[in-house]
């Protein structure tokens, strides 16, 4: 009942003018960024952060969550109509979606694809309402060894899962990690690595960092190679995109597979939305009344995939609010929005914070409607800003970003560490090392490192406080297992490739 | 497929073999990196605190584990592990980098024209130069964005590097 009258003060705040406001803001612009191709939903977020300082967060988190949703869907219309998935999570929209726009079919592919992500959406929704205090609940009694042991559970997932080499993420998210350190020691106050730039003495700021690495990075690898699609806007509008009920009967299994996939795989810390989708689309596969159609333009290869990306989207929200590790870099962009509010992520903040935190829930059942209405009602305007904006958006992204990260503090300094972290995700990217683990580390790395040094104050300096607290104990081992097994499974295949 | 943008440079697909020695050179400098926090760390920070871990307890032990995991990919690196048998590479890297110095140049620029003057030459020289764009569009839309900004930053009373204009704008 606790649950039900916070979700139901969640929706008083929400369904007021200014939130509404908000979320709609949020779902055009998430969908207009997704839309444009190779813009995925940390880079669209990444590049709105700097608005943490102008908006309330009440107002700035719904905000933040309708980008996110938003994005999704704007990454689906780029996978349909032009092959370009904006990032992994739509990958799998691609084949069956473009398919059916060389068919002729792609506002019903869209119209599908909105359809499928609201009902996934809203369930999800649901699981989200009642399991998130739920696990919030259980974390509270967490002291701070199993707070560590968490945040390490999050960063080995990610580093192990995120790339081919689980050693290349360890580095990423090591490397993130230290640069996390730089700065004022949050216990004796000492300046620490900062080799004498004034400017270090507060820290790397998340905006200059996550701005670089995702929005700056991409649209230099946009550069290299530009590619501009114009698209009819013929053929979009309501009446073209409704399914048929011959549509509807072979899509309905599809929404609800891929929903039951796509939440837990959602709330694993480091699976994401990607290998959600995969899994969707390969049981639906195996599971379809004509599998020989998947992969040729069936609707339900659209359905699934679809339907388990929202899901996990709002699955992997689980342990960021609860725990406050974030599943993914997504949610861990958020996560650094929620810091610079001033919010402390973290099992408390369903009980210090539910002013903010039950709207944003509310919202996202909320920016659901608003996203379902918007995609089946205005897709042409959609398309005809993606023909327009498509020219001019990397050199728009480089006056957002530099606005953005010269407006919170008026420091150039800032702007030239956002260049560094540019140039830095370019080359990240061109070397096939994961960026995922590298945010994460740097986000959560104060909170890491906080916990560890109060776990080991109680301890007097002794490390036996992990492995001697069952929790911790059992989290450590996940993490054990996380790193060793993939290096270990590889290494008695080739053996076994020996012998044969 | 689409309309292909014109660009500067020209994109080269590169076979995987032959980033060996970029791995190879990423991994030393991680290393070299790694070693000088470590240094810094053992000489400038206290191990131990009074109550418990000092400021350099986690710094150390995270460039240590840095300098370890670096030196180990570097070994991995040099044998070929990272470049043997990857997918293509494709790389251009002159729009990236002429980007890059049209952002230096009006970062560098902000104290002279202001922050609305850097971002509206920023904006054109980026889309005409790097992206190749039209030039009476790519202008008409950076007078738009930057007047949008000025109205928004006036309406939000949110004062910004004016420069030479704000001193103009002062005498008039």
């Amino acid at each position: 009942m606790d649950v039900l009258q916070h979700l139901m003060d969640g929706f008083a705040a929400v369904l007021t003018l200014r939130i509404l406001l908000y979320a709609l803001a949020g779902v055009v612009l998430g969908t207009l960024v997704g839309a444009l191709p190779a813009f995925g939903p940390a880079a669209g977020i990444a590049l709105l952060l700097p608005l943490v300082f102008i908006i309330p967060p009440d107002g700035g988190l719904v905000m933040m969550g309708a980008i996110y949703y938003g994005n999704m869907y704007g990454n689906t219309i780029s996978s349909v109509l032009i092959n370009m998935p904006g990032d992994a999570a739509a990958v799998m929209t691609c084949i069956d979606g473009n398919m059916m726009m060389k068919k002729g079919r792609a506002g019903v592919a869209l119209g599908m694809a909105a359809i499928a992500s609201f009902i996934a959406g809203t369930f999800s929704n649901i699981a989200l309402t009642f399991l998130g205090p739920g696990l919030a609940a259980i974390a509270v009694e967490f002291g701070p060894a199993e707070y560590f042991s968490v945040v390490l559970v999050g960063l080995a997932a990610v580093a192990a899962l995120t790339g081919k080499s689980p050693e290349k993420g360890c580095l990423m998210a090591v490397l993130g990690f230290m640069l996390s350190l730089i700065g004022l020691d949050s216990v004796s106050y000492q300046h620490r690595l900062t080799f004498g730039f004034v400017s270090l003495m507060d820290g790397i700021g998340f905006n200059s960092a996550i701005v670089g690495m995702f929005g700056l990075a991409q649209v230099f690898i946009n550069l290299e190679n530009p590619v501009f699609e114009t698209i009819s806007s013929r053929g979009f509008w309501l009446r073209d995109v409704w399914p048929t009920w011959k549509d509807w009967q072979d899509s309905w299994k599809a929404i609800i597979r891929g929903t039951v996939i796509g939440f837990p795989v959602g709330v694993l810390p480091g699976a994401g939305a990607a290998i959600a989708t995969f899994l969707a689309y390969a049981y639906q596969k195996k599971h379809s009344h004509h599998p020989e159609e998947m992969g040729k333009g069936a609707i339900d290869g659209v359905a699934a995939p679809e339907a388990a990306n929202n899901a996990a989207a709002v699955g992997a929200f689980v342990p960021m609010l609860s725990l406050g590790v974030p599943g993914s870099n997504t949610t861990a962009v958020l996560l650094a929005a929620l810091i610079m509010w001033g919010l402390q992520p973290g099992p408390l903040l369903f009980k210090q914070h539910p002013e903010v935190l039950w709207p944003f829930v509310a919202s996202m059942y909320v920016g659901n409607i608003l996203l379902v209405i918007i995609n089946m009602g205005v897709i042409p305007v959609f398309v005809w800003m993606l023909n327009v904006s498509q020219r001019y958006i990397n050199a728009f992204v480089g006056v957002f970003a530099i606005v953005g990260v010269y407006c919170v503090n008026y420091d150039a300094f800032d702007v030239w560490l956002m260049m560094i972290f540019g140039v830095l995700g370019y080359i990240f990217e061109k070397l096939d090392y994961p960026v995922p683990p590298f945010i994460l580390a740097f986000v959560l790395g104060p909170i890491a490192e906080e916990s560890l040094q109060r776990a080991l104050a109680i301890s007097g300096g002794s490390l036996s406080i992990f492995v001697t607290r069952p929790i911790s104990a059992g989290l450590l081992a996940v993490v054990t297992f996380m790193i060793v097994w993939k290096p270990l499974t590889g290494y008695i295949r080739r053996r076994s490739e020996g012998r044969g | 497929m689409g309309e292909q943008g014109s660009s500067l440079g020209k994109l080269r697909t590169l076979r995987p073999e032959s980033t060996r020695r970029w791995h190879i050179a990423f991994t030393a400098t991680v290393a070299a990196l790694a070693a000088l926090l470590l240094f810094t760390c053992l000489t400038t920070l206290r191990y131990r605190g009074q109550f418990g871990p000092g400021p350099g307890f986690v710094p150390t032990w995270a460039s240590l584990i840095l300098l370890i995991l670096s030196i180990w990919l570097h070994i991995l690196s040099w044998r070929g592990k990272y470049s043997r048998g990857a997918g293509k590479v494709e790389l251009n890297p002159v729009p990236p980098f002429a980007f890059l110095a049209v952002m230096i140049v009006s970062v560098l620029l902000i104290p002279v024209l202001g922050l609305l003057g850097a971002l509206a030459l920023f904006f054109m020289v980026a889309a005409i130069w790097v992206e190749r764009c039209p030039v009476w569009q790519a202008v008409s839309i950076g007078i738009l964005i930057t007047g949008s900004m000025y109205l928004l930053f006036t309406l939000m009373n949110v004062a910004i590097p004016s420069g030479v204009f704000g001193l103009l704008l002062d005498l008039l």
